[in-house]
Formats: structure tokens, sequence, C-alpha cells
């Protein structure tokens, strides 16, 4: 059985174990596979992409995560401006790559991408039902955070981590 | 919100650029993306209007390299400036790890920098972060035009939690990096 720490309100640090990112990775691949897309991320809604799979080498990830969470959060705002309570999905139609993000409880969000050839309805069963399947998973790395976070953070990293920033970040 | 991926070895780390309109945040980016050694930086993405105002946000993703078996990455954001944009700038400001305020050193800009101030604090609160508790950076721009205020009157006005702060004329880079170092050090000692 997992060791629990108490549960955050709103998580500010998330310890992924290599267990977790094989769950997470497993998950995006039986989507890949199912419906058969170019590739599926996970992101947090903060704009870091946690696990990926398929057709990634050649995307600029990094840069998708932080468009694709602040698109996201930006529907949230156009959600609550209109009055609507949820955002349930956001599809980007396009002629050659098309994409499609659930959400993953309230921190997460899976995206899909994916060809024309591809129906987006059998995408939009496919990622709602990986996107419950996650949400356990996600919520146990979320509880049990606190007490990886002794074990991982210490002095010595955090020393050296200083001296890096202190050579990189200089005119 | 840090992420810690233990498969991957990757500790990742959000910063966010926050102030009034042409305050300098995307000029601090601007200068890290020119200055920072090409392994460190990634592409510096900017979403903005025609005439180069920040619409959503700039992103410059940062790549420290493999400490102690780790390897350290920043992401830097940027808020747009403009009263307008409030609800945008708590969408960017969702999940960071820790702010730079950056000040516009102007007289006539107090006010407006102060409001801000107010804000920044009011979405913290919204993310059930104390910003007394907070990774919080202050930088005071400008401070090669005539008449700025002096740094005594900026940090009593705007600086009542003590942050560490700094001046700056960014559009040369001058306080650019101090301000980022001061800021990446206090995200990493809060993990």
């Amino acid at each position: 059985m997992t060791e629990r720490a108490p549960e955050l309100d709103h998580p500010v640090l998330v310890v992924l174990t290599p267990e977790h990112i094989a769950m997470m990775t497993d998950a995006l691949e039986e989507l890949v596979r199912e419906v058969s897309i170019t590739s599926a991320l996970l992101i947090d809604r903060s704009g870091g992409v946690v696990a990926s799979f398929g057709a990634t080498a050649n995307l600029n990830t990094a840069a998708l995560g932080a468009l694709l969470a602040g698109a996201y959060q930006s529907s949230l705002e156009i959600a609550r401006l209109i009055n609507e309570p949820d955002v349930q999905a956001l599809y980007q139609q396009g002629a050659r790559e098309q994409v499609y993000n659930v959400p993953v409880g309230d921190q997460w969000l899976l995206t899909a991408i994916f060809s024309p050839s591809t129906a987006v309805g059998g995408v939009r069963v496919a990622a709602e039902e990986i996107s419950r399947g996650l949400q356990d998973t996600l919520a146990d790395m979320q509880s049990a955070t606190p007490l990886r976070l002794q074990k991982l953070v210490n002095p010595d990293l955090r020393a050296s981590v200083g001296d890096t920033i202190d050579l990189l970040f200089k005119d | 919100m840090a992420l810690i991926n233990m498969s991957a070895r990757e500790i990742h780390c959000k910063l966010v650029y926050y102030g009034i309109g042409f305050c300098g945040k995307t000029t601090n980016l601007q200068y890290i993306h020119r200055q920072a050694a090409a392994p460190t930086k990634g592409e510096l993405l900017s979403i903005a209007t025609e005439t180069e105002r920040t619409l959503f946000f700039d992103f410059l993703p940062l790549d420290l390299g493999t400490v102690h078996g780790f390897r350290v990455r920043f992401s830097l954001y940027t808020v747009p400036g403009q009263v307008l944009y409030e609800r945008t700038r708590a969408t960017v400001l969702n999940g960071a790890d820790g702010v730079i305020f950056v000040a516009d050193s102007q007289a006539d800009k107090l006010a407006e920098n102060r409001q801000s101030m107010v804000e920044l604090a009011k979405n913290l609160q919204k993310m059930n972060r104390k910003i007394t508790d907070y990774p919080l950076i202050m930088q005071y721009n400008k401070r090669d035009l005539p008449g700025v205020l002096s740094v005594e009157r900026l940090e009593s006005q705007l600086n009542v939690l003590k942050a560490p702060s700094f001046e700056a004329v960014a559009f040369k880079g001058e306080g650019v990096f101090e301000t980022l170092r001061a800021a990446s050090k206090a995200v990493i000692s809060k993990l």
C-alpha cells in the first residue's frame, strides 16, 4: 500500500516516479494505438509536458505544452464569461493535423494530435476514457509527493543548482 | 507547479515576469535569449500583437544541464501588461513557482505599479499561495531615464514584503541576469 501524505489543496510540486511515468506512457500508447493518432501528450496546466508517446521527435514539445495549457486556461475564462461552468474538451481543426484536448482532473490535460483521416468522434471517446483512467494515477502522484520529496531534494543538490545558476546566468 | 520527473531525472520550474505595460518584461526575456549560451536557451516564443505588444505571453525555455544526475529546466514566461488583460495574467501565472515583479521606475507609473502588485497578491492568493512565503523578486527597471523615483521610494511603496530587489536597465542588459539568478535560486530553495 502506498504511504500517504496529507492532501494538498493546490499542489505546488509533484514528484513523478518511474512507475507513474510508465503508467502514463502506457495510457498514452493505448490512446495512440487504439484510434491511430499521431501522438499523445500529458501536460500539467502550468505548461509542462509530463509524458508523451508517438511521433514527438520533431515537435517542440516545450512550446506546445506552454501553448496548449494557455489555450485551455483561456477557454476556461471564455466559459466563465458566458456563464458556462465547464470546458469538457478543446478541438483544433487543421488541414494536416488536428488537436483534441481533454482535462484530466483539475491539474492536467490530455492532448491528442491526429490527421484528418482519423475520425474526431473516435478520438473523443478514447481520450475521455483514458482521461478517466489516468485520474487515479495523477491523484496518487500528487498526494504522495511531500513524502517522496524529502528523500529527493537535499542541500547538496540545491547548492549545486545554485552554483550552476551562477555559472550560466551571467553577462 | 514544479515537476520532478524521476524517470527522466528532470526538475522543471516555472518563473513568471509580472508588471505593468511597457515596464520591460519582454525586454528581459529578449536579452536573456540573446545572451544565454546556445545549449542553455530554447526558442523564444511570443504571442504578441502586430505592434509587438504581448497579447498572451512570451515563453523562453532554459536548460541548465545536468546537476547531481538531474536535468534542471526553467520555463520563463511574461504576462501581458495592459490593464484589460487581467484574466490573461492570472492564466499565465497559474502554476508559477516564482515571480519577478518588474516595476517601471518612472514617477508617473507608481500608481500603476502599485495596482499591479495588489493584483499579483490577489492572484497568488487565488492559487492558494501565500505571497509572504513565495519566491518573489523585485526589479526596478528603466533606471537610466531622467527623473525616476529613488530606490528607497520604490522600496517603501512597492516592496512592503522586503523581497530581494535589483535595479535594471533591461534594454542594455543591466540587472537582467542578476534578477534571474536571484529568482531561480529562490525557486530552487523552496523545493
